[in-house]
């Protein structure tokens, strides 16, 4: 129905209604040149590139925030536009310090396409030769104001997608100069959050990350698809390959929906930051670990597993393994420890938070499980969020520009309820602060205001279901844990008018190990605004890359599970599958002392591994293929980026090896 | 002050300040607008107050401190009515004379007197100096009558009664009807029609609705907009509320720079003063209409005056203007419907409802109705706000109002609309002075400043006085306003340091087309103005400059010497003693001669040599004569 036809260059082309002329250009695969354009953000018309005739119109007008009508007459390359164009391809290049053969850029720059395209070999203006300064003080990201064409594509994808409006435009005319905060040098700009956005949105070398410089073009890498692993946020990437080694990793659809990356993702997984496992490492008599090879370690392993066995019966050995793992692994892990050593001493590192959650969403309705979360999208939904116990900007900080996008659109009211010393509360309009341990009263008095502001049929349904509350008062959360009666009352208003509110958990929350919370979370979540019932709209940050993956495959233990008290009673070997997960938790690394024989399956030297019988190696995110589940529910998969040093086998080939081994011994008994 | 709850409320109480109010007994009225304030008018008025105290006056006159009156060049302005005798450059040793003859004994002061310079006779009333004799000053002529900082006053004079003419008579279709008929054009410059923009945000879907008033005036030399928010601050706000009743907006804005301190606060008291007579607020005079405003005070940057940028600037961003494919009347503030009018627009607007349609027509010509603000300024005599109907002719303003060239010079050219605007020669004078004339000869309204030039003013140098000036306020947004400008700089002070080539006058044509067609906002696609036009009418000068290495006007100091003529010098020391860069060597006897590699050009030698002798000249485009090494005797005048 809503369907217009233009005619663009004297073809009659179709296009939906509400869309730009560019956007009808680019979907008919008409080129219009464009520089200040990206996909996804706000078009401003600043470079004026993209200029097209329309008839009636006195001057030529940019496609790219001119709105298309039906009967519209386009031309998009008349002499008159493609002189202007070169014109200001001129004034650009005669501008700032546009040399391509010094620029890191070069041959992954639009200017420079463009500059080919149109044969700009000579310009007839003075060259401006500007010396502006060289921005070098962010860890990630460097500024060259010298090749900077001011399109503002970093400043809009800095404040309409990451959401924390770090740069900006500082000056005026031709001094005018992107500035971050208060301009101030990019690393001393407290609301950076080194995401690399701005680096991968410039269309020039103006902005640019350390991690990738002069190491290869983009025409010269290997561009795989990928999916990130480390915070379960699960954000698509493209990986850029050359010599066997990650150049760099770009966003699949920077201006997208899940297009922001964080600093993580893009930039500390082209750093090695522990000290890599090459080769297996058996403990030798004089207690050392000794490299070996993988055929001695599998049978020292086989050999010991199954005499313990043997000896002590199937429930000797537990399994822990890492939710960092790919599903793949972790399949193979748990198979193994099911099927071939026979019993369920099984967890997740993080099988504490799982527990939580599950028993605290059972209580809420029976039979809920991990399903009972939204997805990550409706935070962008959202006019009313609630961030309970969690800096998402810690933890997973693309889930923090979600919120900061929801709320900076002005559509969303973000409140924060955490003690004082989560700083993601300053960006709240209200902040609750409950003393610390006094969270759960904190929560129920919220639910308890929430019920008072709704309609007063709402509040007669709303009652029935929450006569727990009965006793609550909010004078009590104000005496004991601390909360401001007109805060929470504010709070409780925003929530209660509210018709998209979302409510995000995390860390601080999930360590408590206090399931009641978890209810106490659903129930305020189901009762602020519109909200189905049995599947309000919550989500938890969850601690791992591939948390949900793991808790999925049943890798968690429904049970309580303590790693010490197990030793205590009677296990003897513990199986450890860390993958690319560092660990150097002193209660994991105490809880092994008790076991005789540990063995630990890990990228990386750690704690963990030195306090190991036998240590096998497991190959990185980048050199395995597998798959990853994100932590609302979404799997993706990775190729091998990477080959591994040594030629390191696959996690599932490991645990076969030793399946094979255990056989033979298993037998004996 | 009860608050005023009825047309008949407004009424009475007008007529309770009438009938207070003696019209018969003497007034003194001081002007203290910003231009005769520089004058020390302030001093001046308290001055009159003592005076008129000690003389023991003070019951038998008042005293006013009104608004600007215009005539800038002469100021502190004072009128004593109701004869309305009209004192200028008054200071504070004229005020006790003035106070014993003319307040006591009813006699005229000579030497405060304006003197007509062609008859040299002295001329006592406002009303018959040429200056004011041949101006229509319908929006300005209230300012000398009334205290900016008194809304009685302004109630006194009938101020608001259009207002409730609007309100219980007319209705907003009528109101907006009478508008349209007026065909009142926005005064901003654009000339786009007031009631057509009206309707447009009157009819756009969207809560709230937005009215504001551009008060964001910089251009240089042009302060029309300042001298009636300072001057009349009622007459914007009455113009205002009844646009807000049209359009159906309840928040209004006015957008002031922070630069007009007095503006800031004569139209903050305004507001204030409104608010509390009921005027503004809730359910304006009982008529269930609610309407308030906020002031938003610019931080100093010209291209807010544009209106997607000031809209920006409102909204607390940094004030960059955007395109406007949809207009800002249908998405403006927030992406609400905004109607933006000029200050000079909105003070129309009572005039024509309490006056009528056919009144406003009868002013001006066709299609471009009533009257228009210029400040005029630059080398004429008679400096100053002029108020004239549309259409007058360059000729009259210049020359009958604003009393021709000053030292007999010649007339060169009148740049018009602001630093966008463009440069008129002389041949057009005949012109008449409305919107579609001027863009017809390559310059515009703008906001109404009218700066002359005389024979002494280089085009060129012109033309890149209002490129560096734009050059410094485009805001950098879209390339060819932030690299054309400033790379048409580079080439004009190429052009006039001497360094100009063949092909620069083609090189700027160029990037003022691709300007003018290709720039974001106003201000870009207007830049160019000012050096096309001064190429239009005067590519002489540019090739003057380029080819000959010549200013004709001997304006541009690279493209000038200063030089002795040794047969006229009379070795006087005048000129070797004023030097302030020492460059000029000589003894008593012996001719004076410049050394050109220390001279500065700085012009002092050629003011300091006596008229009698004329011997330094300034050269341009000539080499300097070489002079003796050691100097030759002079040759005595007899």
């Amino acid at each position: 129905m809503n369907g217009i036809i233009l005619t663009i260059n004297g073809k009659q082309v179709k296009g939906k209604a509400g869309s730009t002329v560019l956007e009808i250009c680019e979907a008919n695969g008409i080129n219009v040149p464009t520089l200040c354009h990206l996909k996804g953000l706000t078009d401003v018309g600043a470079c004026r590139m993209c200029l097209v005739e329309i008839e009636k119109e006195r001057r030529p007008v940019p496609a790219c925030t001119y709105p298309a009508r039906d009967g519209l007459v386009v031309q998009t390359s008349t002499e008159k536009l493609e002189k202007h164009r070169r014109l200001v391809l001129e004034l650009l290049f005669t501008e700032r310090n546009h040399l391509c053969a010094y620029c890191l850029a070069s041959g992954d720059c639009e200017l420079q396409i463009l500059g080919y395209e149109y044969q700009i070999d000579s310009w007839r203006y003075p060259y401006s030769w500007p010396s502006f300064p060289l921005d070098s003080s962010d860890k990630h990201v460097m500024i060259d104001h010298n090749r900077c064409i001011l399109c503002g594509r970093c400043v809009r994808i800095c404040s309409e997608k990451v959401g924390v409006h770090t740069l900006d435009f500082g000056y005026r005319g031709w001094k005018d100069r992107i500035s971050a905060d208060l301009n101030q040098p990019l690393g001393e700009a407290s609301s950076c959050i080194d995401c690399g956005a701005c680096f991968q949105a410039c269309p020039t070398g103006a902005i640019w990350a350390k991690s990738s410089a002069y190491r290869g073009r983009p025409d010269q890498c290997k561009k795989m698809r990928s999916v990130c692993a480390l915070c379960g946020v699960g954000c698509e990437i493209d990986v850029l390959v050359k010599n066997n080694a990650l150049i760099r990793i770009d966003s699949t659809e920077l201006a997208g929906d899940r297009g922001v990356l964080c600093y993580k993702g893009r930039f500390d997984q082209l750093y090695e930051s522990h000290q890599g496992i090459n080769t297996p490492l058996l403990r030798d008599d004089s207690g050392k670990l000794k490299a070996c090879s993988i055929g001695n370690a599998l049978d020292e392993v086989g050999e010991k597993f199954g005499n313990i066995v043997a000896r002590y019966g199937k429930n000797s050995i537990a399994g822990i393994a890492s939710s960092k793992a790919s599903n793949e692994s972790l399949k193979a892990f748990k198979k193994f420890m099911t099927d071939i050593i026979g019993n369920d001493l099984i967890d997740t590192i993080d099988g504490d938070e799982y527990r939580t959650i599950i028993q605290g969403a059972t209580k809420f309705r029976s039979g809920a499980g991990l399903n009972i979360e939204t997805t990550l999208e409706e935070i962008l939904k959202a006019d009313c969020l609630l961030v309970v116990g969690v800096n998402p900007l810690e933890s997973q900080q693309v889930a923090g520009s979600y919120i900061f996008r929801a709320a900076s659109q002005g559509k969303a009211n973000l409140i924060v309820l955490d003690v004082d010393k989560n700083p993601f509360g300053f960006h709240a309009s209200t902040w609750l602060k409950p003393t610390k341990g006094k969270e759960e009263l904190a929560i129920n008095a919220l639910t308890k205001a929430v019920i008072g502001k709704l309609s007063a049929s709402n509040a007669v349904k709303a009652k029935e279901n929450t006569t727990s509350l009965g006793a609550m008062n909010i004078t009590q959360a104000n005496k004991e844990a601390g909360i401001d009666v007109e805060d929470l009352n504010n709070a409780a208003a925003m929530l209660a008018k509210s018709k998209h509110s979302v409510v995000v958990y995390g860390k601080d929350i999930l360590l408590r190990k206090n399931p009641k919370l978890i209810t106490a979370i659903l129930r305020l979540a189901s009762k602020s605004g519109k909200q189905n019932p049995k599947k309000p709209r919550v989500i938890s940050l969850k601690p791992r890359g591939n948390s949900r993956g793991a808790w999925n495959l049943g890798l968690a233990n429904k049970k309580e599970f303590s790693l010490s008290g197990l030793t205590k009673n009677g296990v003897k070997a513990v199986y450890l599958l860390l993958a690319d997960d560092y660990i150097d938790d002193t209660k994991i690394i105490d809880g092994l002392k008790g076991a005789k024989f540990v063995v630990v399956q890990a990228s990386y030297s750690s704690p963990v591994t030195a306090s190991a019988n036998v240590v096998l190696p497991s190959p990185t995110w980048a050199e395995r293929k597998g798959s990853y589940t994100s932590l609302d529910g979404i799997t993706k998969s990775t190729p091998k980026l990477t080959q591994p040093q040594n030629n390191i086998k696959r996690d599932e080939d490991i645990i076969r090896g030793i399946s094979k081994r255990i056989k033979i011994s298993d037998r004996r008994s | 002050m009860a608050k005023l709850g009825s047309p008949v409320d407004l009424e009475k109480f007008r007529q309770q300040l009438v009938s207070q109010r003696d019209l018969n007994l003497p007034c003194v009225t001081i002007c203290s607008g910003t231009g005769c304030q520089a004058y020390r008018a302030a001093s001046v008025a308290d001055a009159f107050v003592r005076e008129i105290e000690n003389q023991g006056l003070k019951k038998k006159v008042n005293v006013r401190r009104t608004g600007c009156h215009g005539f800038c060049e002469r100021g502190p302005i004072v009128v004593i009515f109701p004869q309305e005798i009209c004192y200028l450059g008054v200071n504070n040793e004229d005020v006790p004379e003035i106070v014993s003859q003319t307040l006591g004994q009813n006699k005229l002061v000579e030497s405060s007197l304006y003197k007509d310079a062609k008859t040299d006779k002295s001329i006592a009333y406002e009303s018959e100096i040429p200056f004011y004799k041949n101006q229509s000053r319908i929006l300005l002529g209230n300012n000398r009558l009334i205290d900016p900082q008194n809304i009685d006053d302004y109630i006194a004079l009938g101020g608001y009664s259009a207002l409730v003419k609007a309100l219980f008579e007319l209705g907003a279709d009528k109101v907006l009807q009478m508008v349209k008929d007026a065909n009142l054009r926005g005064r901003g410059g654009g000339g786009f029609p007031t009631g057509i923009k009206w309707e447009t945000a009157r009819n756009a879907p969207g809560e709230p609705k937005f009215v504001i008033v551009n008060a964001d005036e910089g251009d240089p030399g042009a302060y029309m907009n300042r001298s009636l928010l300072e001057g009349n601050p009622h007459s914007v706000l009455e113009g205002l509320i009844i646009g807000a009743y049209v359009i159906g907006s309840n928040k209004g804005f006015v957008y002031v720079r922070q630069e007009y301190p007095l503006a800031v606060q004569n139209i903050t008291t305004a507001i204030e003063q409104a608010q509390e007579y009921g005027l503004l607020g809730e359910n304006i005079l009982g008529s269930g209409f609610n309407f308030d405003v906020k002031i938003h005070r610019g931080a100093g940057a010209f291209v807010s005056g544009e209106s997607s940028a000031l809209m920006t600037a409102i909204e607390g961003r940094v004030g960059e203007p955007r395109p406007k494919y949809i207009r800002t009347t249908v998405s403006g503030i927030e992406g609400k419907p905004s109607n933006l009018n000029n200050v000079e627009t909105w003070a129309n607007v009572p005039l024509i409802i309490s006056k009528g349609v056919d009144w406003f027509k009868s002013i001006g010509s066709r299609g471009n109705t009533g009257t228009k603000i210029f400040s005029l300024v630059g080398k004429v005599n008679n400096t100053g706000l002029v108020e004239v109907p549309l259409g007058t002719t360059l000729q009259e303003i210049i020359f009958n109002i604003g009393g021709g060239i000053p030292k007999g010079k010649r007339f060169k050219a009148v740049q018009t609309g602001g630093p966008s605007g463009g440069c008129i020669p002389e041949s057009l004078l005949d012109m008449p002075v409305d919107f579609d004339e001027l863009a017809k000869v390559g310059s515009m309204m703008g906001s109404g400043g009218m700066i002359v030039m005389d024979e002494d003013t280089c085009m060129v140098d012109i033309a890149r006085y209002f490129v560096n000036f734009l050059c410094g306020e485009s805001c950098g947004k879209c390339v060819p306003c932030r690299e054309g400008l400033r790379q048409m700089l580079i080439i004009l002070n190429n052009i006039c340091s001497g360094k100009g080539k063949e092909g620069d006058i083609e090189l700027l044509q160029e990037i003022s087309e691709v300007m003018q067609d290709a720039s974001l906002c106003a201000l870009g696609t207007t830049a160019a103005n000012p050096v096309l036009s001064t190429i239009k009418y005067f590519r002489d000068e540019y090739e003057a400059h380029i080819r000959e290495k010549r200013c004709p006007a001997g304006a541009c100091r690279d493209l000038v010497a200063y030089y002795i003529l040794p047969e006229k010098c009379q070795a006087c020391l005048i000129c070797l003693r004023n030097c302030p860069a020492g460059a000029i060597i000589g003894k008593k006897d012996t001719v004076h001669v410049i050394d050109q590699a220390k001279c500065t050009k700085c012009g002092t030698c050629i003011e300091v040599c006596p008229a009698r002798f004329g011997a330094v000249v300034k050269l341009s485009g000539q080499t300097v004569p070489v002079s003796a090494l050691g100097g030759t005797k002079v040759i005595r005048k007899r």
